[in-house]
């Protein structure tokens, strides 16, 4: 199977800052990839390439197609949610239903209806009189009425309260997500995400810094709990990470062996966030 | 229906208020004005009994010949013709800021994003806001025009019959409300084309602007010809000659009010020797539709506009600051 993007050499420069420098990627389909990154780490910029949005240099193509060149043939299987509150305040539900049955041909009215049903909103409801969380209600309604290849979120959840989050992922996964289809998530609420994904990369500076199935991320790191005394000796092993906590030091290892770590204290795995900070260390200083 | 149509639709949705209620609300005014008029000068009238000279209106009106008639109907017809011009005029202002928040808007509010996940190119979304200013608005303001009209001859009955006059006769039968129309409705690609390097010039502001199109679409066309007038005048001791106000201010920002291509020294020789109101009416015929169009001033600017219109639409398509 080939892969539904595949980036090589991915350039992009405002000014003096790279805000893409010579990044290659591949991202196979039935994946849900979070891509995570800082502030200004240049996933959207990313995400903009991949859709066609900006210009960049170097090769990518996305579902065998050019971005650059052939985007009116590509949106007709990717979506992307850009961020909440992007839909024209003027639009009503029905307008809005109305006009993407029109210009999509992928597009499930009866689909949208049902999902829209278990929501509160009305056809006459204009976007303007909704609340963040009912807007992006309807976006994501909209977005999984189409049979699309490829869905983009970039930040799909800001400023949604927890109710609105989790209904957000609960709803993406049951009634969207299949092995025919790929999911690209950038967003700064790791944990809730953590457990959707199959795949992580983190972005940094502009580079990639991790790119790795989850499962893979689960044998590479190793958190381990260590008491004062053996901290030395988990120092030396060279650890990414460390922290302190109720006088106990937490070291998060990457591609150390785990049996060699559970004699040094216990031993878990690390949340996406714990090797975030890890990763990041320094990014802002 | 295919895309464009659909496009078109959501430029009626999203301004229906400026192209469908715009023109009809300046209708209701001049109407209001019109009907405060009568009322007014009917009651005054109502004193001293509706006649003229000692003549009752109504055996004035039942004694006209044929070819007076036609004459009442020729005049009222000139009347309805002009008495649309406030609703052009509110359509050339509603049109102007369509075009210059065309482009704008959606990048100010990021819903540009939104459009630009579906299956849309530049090119139709850009083509359907031309299409939008050019046919849709005119065509809703001829509506408006129309409605205009016959309640101008309602009025002008009520009035008519106060006097004692038939209204059928003397105002129907002669009034060709629905000819006037058709004859606006004709000069509309006319219009269209003439308003061409308007409309370019606002969009591309419009796409290109990253705060304030206003000010880039007017500010800048004027201060370069606020330079030019000072150059000329100091270089060669002479009054500035007005070319580039008339040609390119003048083009770039006027040419989108109705009717603006007119040459009225053309018309006035036209009317020279001619008498009646039906002179007026008539010198707008199918020559006068096309003599602008023999001219190179329309089809350049013609070009310069769909130049425009095309840079509008690869800065949509590249324009990258959301």
């Amino acid at each position: 199977m080939s892969a539904v993007i595949q980036a090589r050499n991915l350039s992009k420069r405002f000014g003096s800052t790279a805000a893409l420098d010579e990044v290659s990627f591949s991202i196979e389909a039935g994946r849900i990839v979070g891509l995570i990154g800082p502030n200004g780490a240049g996933k959207t910029t990313a995400l903009k390439a991949v859709l066609g949005l900006t210009d960049f240099q170097g090769e990518l193509a996305v579902l065998g197609l050019d971005p650059r060149k052939q985007r009116h043939q590509l949106m007709q299987q990717v979506c992307f949610i850009a961020d909440v509150a992007v839909l024209p305040r003027w639009l009503r539900v029905s307008e809005a239903i109305d006009f993407v049955a029109g210009v999509h041909p992928r597009f499930s009215r009866e689909k949208c209806e049902h999902f829209l049903a278990r929501t509160k909103l009305k056809p006459r409801m204009r976007v303007r009189e909704m609340s963040k969380g009912m807007i992006v209600q309807l976006h994501l309604a909209l977005v999984m009425a189409i049979d699309a290849r490829l869905l983009i979120l970039d930040e799909p959840t800001l400023g949604l309260d927890i109710l609105y989050r989790k209904e957000f992922y609960q709803s993406l996964l049951n009634d969207y997500f299949d092995e025919q289809k790929t999911i690209v998530i950038t967003t700064h609420q790791v944990e809730e995400i953590e457990h959707i994904l199959t795949d992580l990369m983190f972005i940094r500076d502009g580079k990639i810094v991790l790119d790795a199935s989850m499962d893979a991320v689960a044998d590479r790191f190793t958190e381990v709990m260590v008491n004062p005394d053996k901290a030395a000796a988990a120092r030396a092993l060279q650890p990414l990470g460390e922290r302190q906590i109720f006088g106990k030091s937490i070291f998060l290892f990457d591609g150390t062996e785990k049996l060699r770590l559970a004699e040094l204290g216990e031993t878990r795995q690390p949340s996406i966030a714990d090797l975030f900070v890890a990763t990041m260390k320094g990014t802002y200083a | 229906m295919n895309t464009f149509t659909w496009l078109l639709k959501r430029e009626y949705w999203e301004h229906r208020g400026g192209f469908q209620w715009a023109p009809l609300i300046a209708a209701g005014v001049v109407l209001l004005v019109f009907t405060i008029a009568v009322i007014t000068g009917l009651s005054n009238l109502r004193h001293e009994g509706a006649r003229l000279n000692g003549v009752r209106l109504g055996d004035f009106a039942a004694a006209m010949t044929p070819e007076q008639q036609q004459q009442v109907g020729e005049g009222i017809n000139v009347g309805l013709f002009f008495s649309a011009s406030p609703v052009a005029i509110t359509l050339a202002i509603v049109t102007f800021f369509y075009l210059l928040g065309s482009l704008y808007d959606d990048r100010r509010d990021r819903s540009i994003l939104f459009w630009k996940s579906l299956p849309v190119s530049d090119l139709e979304t850009v083509l359907s806001k031309v299409v939008a200013a050019t046919v849709i608005a005119p065509v809703l303001a001829l509506g408006a025009a129309l409605v205009l009209m016959l309640g101008m001859l309602i009025l002008l009955s009520i009035v008519v019959s106060v006097y004692g006059a038939n209204p059928f006769t003397t105002i129907w039968a002669n009034a060709s409300p629905l000819s006037v129309v058709a004859k606006i409705a004709l000069l509309i690609p006319l219009n269209a084309i003439w308003a061409l390097p308007t409309i370019g010039w606002l969009m591309l502001c419009s796409a290109f602007a990253k705060r304030v199109p206003f000010l880039w679409a007017t500010l800048l066309p004027v201060a370069v010809g606020v330079c030019i007038s000072i150059f000329d005048a100091v270089s060669n001791l002479r009054i500035p000659n007005d070319w580039f106000w008339e040609h390119i201010v003048g083009r770039i920002l006027f040419s989108i009010l109705p009717g603006s291509w007119m040459d009225f020294s053309d018309l006035d020789r036209k009317m020279d020797g001619a008498s009646g109101p039906e002179a007026l009416l008539g010198a707008i015929n199918l020559d006068t539709i096309l003599a602008p169009l023999s001219g190179a001033n329309i089809w350049i600017g013609a070009a310069a506009g769909i130049a425009m219109i095309a840079t509008a639409v690869w800065l949509r398509r590249w324009r990258d600051d959301s």
